[in-house]
């Protein structure tokens, strides 16, 4: 029976009209020709190489003092290919304005470090491997709309950061609207804080102060980072951290006072839009409740003669909010609404600040549901505190 | 000599290419990766294509090229981070959809990749227990157990959903799919 409810259903998907298709033949046909080179080049060239390597080393000892290659990148680690989320992977030991929050974006493609405050702003962005080229004096960086692109024309030298060359350098365009320019900053710089990986600080302050920032960007921060809650049992289409973020308080501190983790579905890849999410906000700083809309009362005044007029006054006096309990936390369900989407918010959740939006016409999960079946609160203790926050 | 090979195999894999997908879609659940999966599956026909044009069963070959790339791409890249369980996504969607079919959809769509892939082979394609075996690349043992566990967790999802659905419940699809709330599990 079940047997033949199979054939059914997979006859009837099998049927349903195709929508075009995504697929090229030519570029298959480009892609294996490819790999048969690779694997030819692997087969028999490799002997080949190997010998004629021997013979140069042989031949070049003693006459291989010639002039010194200009360096092409900094020693030490490579960059990485993608940013994990869930790692921090760099710190700015000095920045002049605070706190800094920490976030990688663009589908872990680039890493953002950014301390601003209403007026004043340091930024810095790391790039993967192979996300900018440096070409006629241009570099261009980014290769998607999802916010992180961008192009500088490269100036004057900058002092060194860190033993390698710096660059001047001039906003030409991209949607990274913090480098687009402002009277008044010290500068754009361009530099290699890695093997491969190039990336660009600016600040509002003086030139000197730029360079500060990145001779100050530490790479290679292993320690992951801790959230202070933990996602169990999510929906496969809730099931990957694409994005997360947290505010590190000062220069030499290590424990985020907030954290950000968005979750999404895994079959999200750069290039696509973020289809259906949800976002978990988490701080120690706790507050004393949600901001509620304006009451508007309605008032009958009574005039001298005796009759009575209505009339229409804002009172700004404090309202309600419509508020549940989730889990012993007290809730507020769409406080203020966001765009039409689902939010929680939870003032005091044992010492926790808590906020969660469902992003996406289909959200596989609401707010309330994810807080009541799948979040684990752990309390403003660091020490109870997770490295995996999904799983 | 790559001029008639490469016009050989465009031919075929253009002839092919809507029977590649449909099997794709099976196994993927998914027609954006249905299609990623094809593209993948179709380079390695062009590196192997000596072997395919010229193996019995040209057709055979492909689609264990395809449902073998299938299973490899869940085990490696971007998929390892997943873990696929057998929780259905808490999707709106399903909140009215009393369809059988549509449940059954949803069971399949919650199977691991292997099972799936051994029911797809078995019922859409119509491959017995030896064929399936040698597309999975396994033996015929693991075919007969992996097709028998993937029946049984079909038939528990659907007797869970049947039971609770008869119960008169007005819960929704998140409420109906809880873990342990499925017979199978208990």
């Amino acid at each position: 029976m079940l047997e033949s409810d199979l054939r059914n259903l997979f006859e009837r998907q099998a049927d349903r009209a195709l929508p075009r298709a995504h697929i090229s033949i030519p570029a298959a046909r480009q892609t294996g020709r490819a790999r048969l080179r690779r694997r030819w080049a692997t087969t028999y060239g490799s002997p080949v190489l190997a010998a004629g390597a021997v013979i140069a080393v042989a031949l070049a000892g003693p006459f291989a003092a010639g002039p010194r290659q200009p360096a092409t990148g900094p020693g030490g680690p490579a960059a990485p290919k993608a940013f994990n989320p869930l790692v921090p992977y760099a710190a700015v030991t000095w920045y002049p304005y605070r706190p800094m929050r920490v976030g990688s974006n663009d589908w872990r493609r680039a890493l953002l470090l950014r301390a601003t405050t209403p007026t004043e702003s340091t930024d810095v962005v790391l790039y993967a491997v192979g996300q900018c080229r440096l070409a006629s004096a241009r570099l261009s960086c980014g290769a998607t709309t999802a916010g992180t692109t961008l192009t500088l024309t490269v100036g004057g030298a900058a002092p060194d950061v860190q033993g390698q060359s710096a660059y001047w350098t001039r906003f030409v365009s991209g949607e990274l609207k913090v480098f687009r320019p402002v009277a008044g900053t010290g500068g754009i710089v361009a530099f290699q804080y890695a093997r491969g990986g190039w990336a660009v600080a600016e600040s509002t302050g003086t030139p000197a102060d730029v360079i500060k920032v990145a001779a100050s960007v530490q790479y290679g921060q292993t320690a992951r980072v801790q959230f202070p809650f933990r996602l169990t049992g999510l929906p496969w289409a809730l099931s990957d951290a694409i994005f997360a973020s947290y505010v590190r308080p000062g220069p030499g501190a290590h424990v985020p006072s907030a954290t950000e983790l968005v979750v999404g579905s895994p079959e999200d890849r750069p290039g696509t839009p973020l289809r259906n999410a949800l976002i978990i906000l988490a701080s120690t700083r706790t507050t004393r409740g949600p901001r509620c809309r304006v009451k508007t009362v309605t008032s009958r005044r009574v005039s001298a003669n005796g009759q009575a007029t209505n009339s229409q006054t804002s009172q700004s006096q404090p309202t309600s909010c419509p508020s549940t309990v989730i889990n012993g936390y007290q809730v507020f369900p769409n406080s203020p609404p966001v765009r039409g989407e689902q939010t929680l918010f939870a003032p005091d959740a044992d010492g926790l600040y808590l906020y969660e939006q469902a992003i996406g016409p289909d959200a596989p999960l609401s707010p309330s549901a994810a807080l009541s079946r799948h979040l684990q609160l752990l309390g403003p203790n660091p020490a109870n505190w997770t490295t995996e926050p999904v799983g | 000599m790559t001029k008639p090979r490469d016009a050989e195999y465009s031919e075929y894999v253009s002839f092919r290419l809507p029977a590649l997908r449909r099997l794709a879609l099976l196994l993927c659940q998914d027609r954006h990766r249905a299609d990623d999966l094809v593209q993948q599956a179709i380079i390695k026909v062009y590196v192997h294509w000596a072997k395919a044009s010229g193996a019995d069963n040209t057709d055979a070959y492909v689609n264990a090229i395809l449902v073998r790339e299938f299973l490899h791409e869940r085990r490696s890249g971007w998929t390892r981070r997943v873990k696929v369980t057998d929780q259905l996504p808490d999707s709106p969607i399903l909140t009215t959809d009393r369809d059988g079919l549509m449940d059954l959809q949803a069971a399949v769509t919650a199977l691991p990749p292997r099972q799936r892939a051994v029911l797809v082979l078995r019922y859409y394609c119509d491959l017995n227990v030896d064929q399936t075996a040698a597309a999975l690349g396994c033996g015929t043992g693991t075919v007969k157990s992996q097709t028998a566990k993937a029946i049984a967790a079909l038939r528990g999802r659907l007797d869970g959903d049947a039971a609770i659905a008869t119960v008169g419940s007005q819960t929704s699809a998140p409420t109906r799919r809880r873990p342990g709330k499925g017979p199978h599990r208990a």
